[in-house]
């Protein structure tokens, strides 16, 4: 489904590249995660997948086209959420039309997949940010794209939130949507995702399952402090990290 | 949605009555009466006042200068509203990227080696086009096609061609072109005729008509360049049709009437204020304020007591303080 090879990204002001020689594969339907520190190129990364960014050297294949869902969008007039989800529409009604009736059909189709449909005539910007981020993923849904992008979905989200959110993206499976998303949190991969790219800066990254990958040692060693993994209910395992450092100060 | 219409209807109102009244003020008054009158006649082909003074007045000289200045409000109004949209920032105006200068520079040089009207125009907009080239050059050498090198190119364009302009200005003969330069140079529609009304009329409407249709992209490209490449748009290409769009605009507009400055950045503000910054609406709202705001210029200028002022030199009296109150009124943000 995606298929990135060895791509390499270096910024123009910058004599270091983000990443070298980066591949990962992801099939139809998984869900990968692309986790990092502040600062270590998730969001290049993502961008290079979405093509807004071009990588100076490798390639990036998508069998399908890709619906990419932003933290936030800047909004310069107030908006109805039937209207930010209609953007998505975009490919379909072109640069030189306004969106048709079948667009608004398939607009309100995708915020009923997620249960939205009564904030269809309110302001988007007067929404909560969960509720911002559940009208992205259904104007993200809207495209009528196989695979979608989140860049840091619960990203200024709170817990109750970002519950929602990555149950939704995890439900998106069910429909054989492949999914790949940033985050800084390994709670979120280790919950939803199949594989996991770990981005460990200096151009240095692991990818892999995320059985394979989500371990103590690693994820210890890439934020530099102690984290373990815990049972939650005996069935969910959750990261916890050791804030040591304050102790010992 | 329901109010924004209701305030272009509105507008259109306040449009028609500018037209009716700029048809009837000037120095040789003619009442109402008169001027329903006349209107009445050319309507229904009745041939009765075809050969009074009024009758002339009115749809001879009086009517192609009014379409020709609410022509130019509305090409400098839309090209600075989709302008400002497609590169997010609220201070750019025709006169940001270049063209105003370079079609000025085209068309005092047809004046400088004594060209007729019609090669006046063709100059300008020969000019106007050749800035939008070279800012796109520099935009490219600059690195990256982004905003910020785009409205760099620009105003290094514009100065350039300010430069060369001056030039013209300082080798013109001082008895002959000079005043010619220098009075065009301040605007003005008194060389108006019927002419130059159809050839900026179907300029304006081609390009309006497409600009109007992108109404929604151009929404979308004021999000930015990123959310707009993600939803699937051609950015760059986009961005250098609404360019060539309102280069064609600005260069018409200023080819019959001479550089008038402040129209093209002001009015797009006072169309948001009124009916909101969504370009569904504020394109129609522009077109219109443009329209209505020339019309009021150029009549005040006509009736004048001081002889004909320009017009250029009107619209930035005023287009200066109302700029100042919109950015002391924070209404105009970043």
């Amino acid at each position: 489904m995606l298929q990135v090879d060895k791509i390499t990204y270096t910024y123009p002001e910058n004599k270091d590249p983000v990443f070298s020689n980066l591949s990962l594969s992801v099939a139809e339907g998984e869900i990968c995660a692309i986790l990092g520190k502040n600062g270590s190129g998730k969001t290049t990364l993502i961008k290079c997948i979405t093509g807004i960014l071009k990588p100076q050297l490798g390639k990036v294949n998508i069998a399908s086209r890709v619906a990419y869902v932003p933290q936030k969008i800047n909004l310069i007039y107030d908006m109805t959420v039937l209207d930010a989800i209609v953007m998505g529409r975009y490919q379909h009604f072109g640069a030189f039309s306004s969106p048709k009736k079948s667009d608004y059909v398939a607009a309100r189709a995708s915020a009923a997949k997620l249960s939205i449909t009564d904030l269809l005539d309110k302001n988007f910007l007067q929404l909560s940010g969960g509720q911002q981020q559940l009208v992205l993923i259904a104007r993200a849904l809207s495209v009528g794209s196989t695979c979608i992008v989140f860049d840091e979905p619960c990203a200024s989200l709170d817990y109750g939130n970002q519950n929602q959110i990555l149950s939704v993206i995890r439900g998106l499976k069910e429909t054989n949507t492949t999914v790949i998303f940033s985050t800084h949190d390994p709670n979120h991969v280790i919950h939803i995702a199949d594989k996991a790219m770990i981005l460990r800066g200096n151009g240095d990254y692991l990818f892999g399952t995320t059985g394979d990958t989500m371990t103590e040692p690693i994820l210890s060693d890439l934020y530099g402090m102690r984290l373990k993994k815990v049972l939650a209910d005996d069935r969910f395992s959750a990261v916890v990290a050791i804030f040591d450092q304050i102790n010992k100060a | 949605m329901k109010k924004q219409k209701t305030i272009q209807v509105f507008l259109v109102l306040v449009l028609l009555f500018c037209i009716l009244g700029a048809m009837s003020m000037g120095r040789y008054s003619i009442s109402f009466d008169k001027l329903l009158r006349a209107i009445w006649n050319r309507i229904s082909n009745n041939g009765a006042m075809e050969n009074s003074v009024e009758y002339r007045v009115i749809f001879q000289l009086r009517l192609p200068r009014i379409i020709m200045a609410a022509l130019c409000g509305l090409a400098l109004s839309v090209s600075g509203a989709v302008l400002q949209g497609v590169f997010r920032n609220p201070l750019v105006g025709p006169s940001f990227i270049g063209v105003s200068s370079g079609a000025a520079f085209g068309a005092v040089s047809a004046i400088l080696i004594s060209l007729n009207a019609i090669a006046v125009m063709a100059f300008s907009f020969v000019g106007g086009v050749l800035s939008l080239l070279i800012t796109l050059a520099i935009a490219g050498k600059v690195g990256s096609k982004n905003i910020l090198s785009i409205i760099l190119g620009g105003i290094v364009t514009g100065a350039l061609f300010s430069a060369l302009v001056s030039v013209v200005t300082y080798i013109a003969d001082p008895r002959d072109s000079l005043p010619v330069i220098v009075y065009w140079l301040m605007g003005s529609f008194s060389g108006a005729n019927s002419a130059k009304v159809w050839l900026l009329g179907a300029i304006c409407l081609v390009c309006f008509v497409i600009i109007f249709r992108s109404r929604y992209v151009i929404n979308i490209l004021a999000l930015g360049d990123e959310e707009a490449y993600a939803l699937g748009v051609k950015v760059l290409w986009l961005r250098i049709l609404f360019l060539a769009l309102t280069t064609l605009l600005t260069s018409a507009a200023v080819s019959v009437s001479g550089t008038i400055g402040w129209v093209g950045l002001i009015v797009p503000h006072i169309a948001r204020i009124m009916t909101g910054p969504d370009y569904r609406t504020l394109l129609v709202s522009s077109a219109l304020i443009g329209a209505i705001y020339m019309i009021i210029a150029d009549t005040i200028v006509r009736i004048s007591a001081f002889g004909e002022v320009p017009i250029g030199i009107l619209s930035a009296l005023v287009g200066a303080p109302v700029l100042a109150y919109l950015l002391n009124t924070r209404k105009i943000t970043g």
